[in-house]
């Protein structure tokens, strides 16, 4: 296969070539043990990989998370809640005798709080 | 004798104490090269499954239990691990053929094989190339590839620029990949 010229094409190219050069020139080199170099860098890399970790499991033990049944429950609480007090609103109004549609509008305006509070999970 | 980490070290092992870990990483590393190279004659084969060893082993330091042994049982199960996934991964690889020629005709387009790489004759045509290369083009391929120095070591070993190592080691690569090539096509004609 002969080439046109004798450049690298293309950024690929090189790339490949550099790392097959790199595998075949190792080939030439001792072979008792790693380099230097490749030895420094990979105990730097394993112990940087070694406090990330433990970063992450700090952190991660500080984040609180509700468990699910905890939080169904809540939901529950509150939707209790609002009816109750959409309950005792009707009442309230029917003793105090006020018109049925500012009646509607109090339970309507409760109900909507409530579903905004809850970000739309109902 | 074989030195080891002491065994009132490997409760600190288990826990992640960097220091412990920086001696066992530095006292582990030649040992499983020296696996990895028995294993398959390939430097940077062996580098690459040292590698992943060492942050596997990182990675999985909650499955080390003390109580069942020392920290060099425990990764040298886990290296003897990637050997077992080394050879399911090269079975599964289409086999070579006869002919190294070809491999060294694609060398910018397509990674070497393990497999090609690990052959004698290998050895023998890239030493055969590297001598037909002027002396200043040899040396800094060897500082860059084989001892793995940075562009500034090397220009401080040559007495000369960055810039300078940059342009040598271009041009020395190029005449490397022309050297490779004629072999391959050599031995191609001799094959006819």
């Amino acid at each position: 296969m002969k080439r046109e010229n004798d450049n690298l094409f293309s950024d690929e190219s090189a790339q490949q070539l550099d790392k097959n050069l790199s595998r075949l020139l190792k080939l030439t080199g001792k072979s008792d043990k790693p380099s230097r170099t490749f030895t420094k860098s990979l105990i730097n890399d394993a112990l940087n990989e070694l406090k990330q970790l433990d970063v992450e499991k700090a952190e991660t033990k500080n984040v609180i998370i509700l468990p699910n049944w905890l939080e169904k429950a809540v939901g529950w609480a509150a939707m209790v809640a609002v009816a109750c007090g959409a309950g005792f609103v009707v009442i309230i109004s029917f003793f105090l005798k006020v018109n049925l549609l500012l009646e509607v509008i109090v339970v309507l305006t409760i109900v909507f709080n409530w579903i905004s509070s809850l970000g739309g999970r109902v | 004798m074989t030195e080891k980490l002491e065994e009132k070290s490997w409760i600190d092992f288990a826990k992640g104490d960097a220091d412990v870990w920086r001696e066992f990483i530095d006292l582990e590393i030649p040992r499983l090269y020296g696996l990895f190279m028995d294993r398959w004659p390939n430097r940077s084969l062996a580098e690459e499954l040292l590698q992943k060893t060492v942050f596997d082993a990182v990675r999985g330091r909650s499955s080390y239990d003390p109580s069942k042994g020392s920290p060099e049982k425990w990764i040298h199960g886990i290296a003897r691990n990637n050997i077992r996934l080394q050879i399911r991964r090269r079975a599964s690889r289409p086999s070579i053929n006869g002919d190294i020629s070809q491999y060294l005709e694609a060398i910018d387009t397509k990674p070497l094989p393990d497999e090609v790489l690990e052959r004698e004759e290998m050895t023998k045509v890239v030493r055969s190339a590297l001598s037909r290369l002027e002396s200043k083009e040899k040396a800094v391929l060897e500082a860059k590839y084989i001892d793995e120095l940075s562009a500034n070591d090397i220009a401080r070993q040559m007495n000369t620029t960055d810039k300078a190592v940059y342009s040598l080691l271009y041009r020395a690569k190029l005449s490397l990949r022309r050297e490779l090539e004629r072999i391959a096509s050599l031995s191609k004609k001799e094959e006819k």
